[in-house]
């Protein structure tokens, strides 16, 4: 099969490689229809993520068709249309069982490796290097899928391939964000990051009970999805250099409820606490450019809740402390529990409360992998998302 | 057979040179004596050294085989009928996980050979002689085997199981499995055993480059039993496709790529 291969920082190339096996019982291997670049993929593409290896497969988020079943696959046949996690949970462990899927104590079989990054390992995730399990991703013609019964949700008729393909990450990314926020009816919620997670946890914001959304970005496009998409006010930290005091303004000094950090560790900043953080990235010095969970930090109001869902690797530095401790800020963050979401978002999309598919603005070929991936990159074209179909 | 904890520290005695390497030095140092005497013109420089030597091997001590912990005389003890690991000798291994599930569970798949062949890191055969006799075969790189009996010297059904290497056995080694419930976590194992590496801390170091360093084989084997006795498998991805050359077919088991990888991952500071 035709498959898309990391094999250096910046560079993919489209490979053939055999086609995936059944291993384990529980496997099922999915033809997949839809495959996007999610925003965390740019973090392997840029060399952000340790423990890749050349030829490894990428790509975690995708919808397809059950092509085989291993002989404990109990709930899905050939022939289903399946959107599947992209984390892999394997149902059975403590954590599972609590629905903490991200937290899955058997799916990652480089699990050493883990643990010496971070202590304890959690679970395996598709095609996100060796250090989360070392699984072949989704940017293929075929997957072979551990757990299917838990990991793959079958897909209503009347929900299209771009309406469910998002189900996989992105909607349940930026779902769990709005959860993290503790929203209480009435809250305003700042949500950095106007990217696919960032756009859905405006709306998930909504869903559980926000009254204002305020976005932060500066891409004019991703502005524009915030106020359509998104239904939120927005900042263009570009135009407006003082965010902390402009969302002081919009909330009569008391300044958001809840923060969201949908941008993680590449964030961009200007003035030298950018020059700061880029120098000491590209130096190893620290792994992550926490620019925008500094700003969070000072601009949430007292006793807020600050929800990190952009993606964190390893270090970071200047992390104002003081200030989160004498605002009696609460802090949750961590991967979302995909399997916890699939069949409910999926009723989300088929009551018609949301249409996921508006955020897919390009679709390409495999072949066009190294396209799709510069494109995102840069951000060319009013691109969101881009989404294979192999 | 357990005793305190010395926290993956090799312990010294006196004594680490066997019966004919103190025969050998105690007769090479008297040559060396002699010669230095009875040499035309005197070869004074060598009287000493010859005296050394000769008392070296009567003390039976070697401060270069202490320095790499090198220790052989233990198999001259253990062959005196001592236990399998002399007290203070071996290299402590400590390692515990949680399974999901019940003591009585875990007891009924550890006293099940399959269950061990599934689990046990690089196992190629287990063989039960009776209930408290079995031999264990493990697969070396090169194709090369090791071969050790098992002797089950304690056995509490849903609580410990002990046991020791027995009969030839080129590693010495001992331990236990012990099962603690830990509320609605399942069950706590814990696993405490001591060997006796053959070469000392160079055995070791070989062996953790082999990638059948016990340290690591007893994690691995308890993550196993952990994936097994939960979800019925043991996770994988060996025999994937991926672009590198002669994916699916000849990729390295995870294990052994996974401690690659681990040595040559650094978290970033």
């Amino acid at each position: 099969m035709r498959a898309v291969c990391w094999q250096r920082p910046n560079h993919v190339s489209v490979e053939n490689v055999p086609d995936p096996t059944i291993l384990n019982p529980h496997d099922a291997i999915i033809r997949v229809r839809l495959t996007s670049i999610c925003g965390s993929d740019l973090h392997l593409y840029d060399g952000f993520i340790p423990s890749m290896l050349p030829g490894d497969i990428i790509g975690h988020e995708f919808m397809g068709e059950v092509v085989e079943t291993g002989r404990e696959v109990h709930h899905l046949k050939r022939g289903d249309r399946v959107v599947v996690s992209s984390i892999i949970g394997c149902g059975q462990c403590w954590y599972c069982q609590q629905t903490l899927w991200s937290l899955c104590d058997n799916t990652n079989p480089k699990a050493a490796l883990a643990e010496t990054a971070y202590g304890y390992s959690g679970a395996a995730i598709f095609g996100y290097s060796h250090a989360f399990g070392g699984y072949a991703g989704s940017h293929a013609e075929y997957i072979r899928v551990p757990f299917a019964d838990h990991g793959a949700a079958v897909i209503p008729d009347s929900v299209s391939d771009p309406q469910a393909v998002f189900v996989s990450d992105a909607f349940p990314t930026g779902f769990t964000a709005a959860e993290y926020c503790n929203i209480r009816p009435g809250d305003t919620v700042a949500v950095w990051g106007a990217g696919a997670v960032g756009l859905f946890a405006m709306r998930s914001a909504y869903m559980l009970g926000a009254a204002r959304v305020i976005a932060i970005d500066r891409f004019p496009n991703r502005l524009d999805m915030a106020r359509t998409f998104g239904q939120a006010e927005t900042i263009n930290y570009g135009e407006d250099a003082d965010v902390v005091e402009q969302l002081k303004q919009m909330t009569g000094g008391r300044g958001p409820d809840a923060c969201i950090d949908a941008v993680g560790l590449e964030a961009h900043a200007g003035g030298l606490p950018g020059m700061y953080d880029a120098v000491k990235q590209a130096m190893r010095l620290e792994t992550d450019r926490p620019h925008v969970l500094r700003q969070i930090i000072q601009a949430c109001r007292k006793g807020g809740n600050v929800s990190i869902i952009g993606v964190y690797g390893g270090l970071v530095d200047k992390i104002p402390m003081g200030a989160a401790f004498n605002k009696s800020l609460t802090f949750r963050m961590g991967q979302m529990h995909g399997q916890r979401y699939l069949r409910p978002l999926l009723e989300r999309v088929e009551r018609g409360e949301i249409d996921p598919s508006v955020i897919m603005t390009h679709q390409l070929s495999l072949e066009e992998a190294k396209q799709g991936y510069e494109m995102l990159k840069h951000q060319n074209n009013d691109v969101m998302r881009v989404v294979f179909a192999p | 057979m357990m005793h305190e904890f010395q926290s993956q520290r090799i312990a010294h005695t006196p004594v680490n040179l066997s019966l004919p390497e103190r025969y050998l030095y105690v007769v090479s140092g008297a040559a060396l004596v002699a010669f230095g005497v009875f040499r035309r013109g005197g070869a004074w420089l060598a009287v000493p050294a010859g005296l050394f030597l000769a008392a070296k091997g009567m003390v039976g001590s070697s401060p270069l085989y202490k320095r790499l912990g090198i220790n052989t005389a233990v198999k001259f003890q253990s062959e005196a009928g001592a236990a399998s690991v002399p007290h203070q000798q071996g290299v402590h291994v400590r390692s515990s996980i949680t399974i999901h599930t019940s003591p009585e569970a875990i007891y009924q798949v550890l006293k099940e050979p399959d269950n061990l062949r599934r689990v046990l890191p690089h196992i190629q055969d287990v063989q039960v002689f009776d209930p408290t006799r079995g031999r264990w075969v493990i697969r070396l790189p090169a194709k090369q085997t090791l071969t050790t009996e098992i002797e089950i010297i304690n056995d509490v059904p849903n609580e410990v199981i002990g046991w020791r290497s027995a009969g030839e056995s080129p590693i010495a080694h001992a331990g236990a499995v012990r099962l603690k419930p830990a509320h609605d976590w399942g069950t706590e194992v814990h696993v405490e055993a001591e060997y006796v590496p053959p070469a000392g801390v160079l055995g070791t170091a070989a062996a953790t480059l082999l990638g059948i360093e016990p340290t690591q084989l007893v994690k691995e084997a308890l993550r196993n039993l952990k994936q097994w006795i939960e979800t019925g498998e043991i996770a994988t991805t060996d025999g994937q496709p991926s672009g590198r050359a002669n994916s699916g077919s000849t990729a390295p088991s995870n294990s052994s790529a996974s401690r690659i990888d681990a040595q040559s991952y650094q978290p970033e500071r």
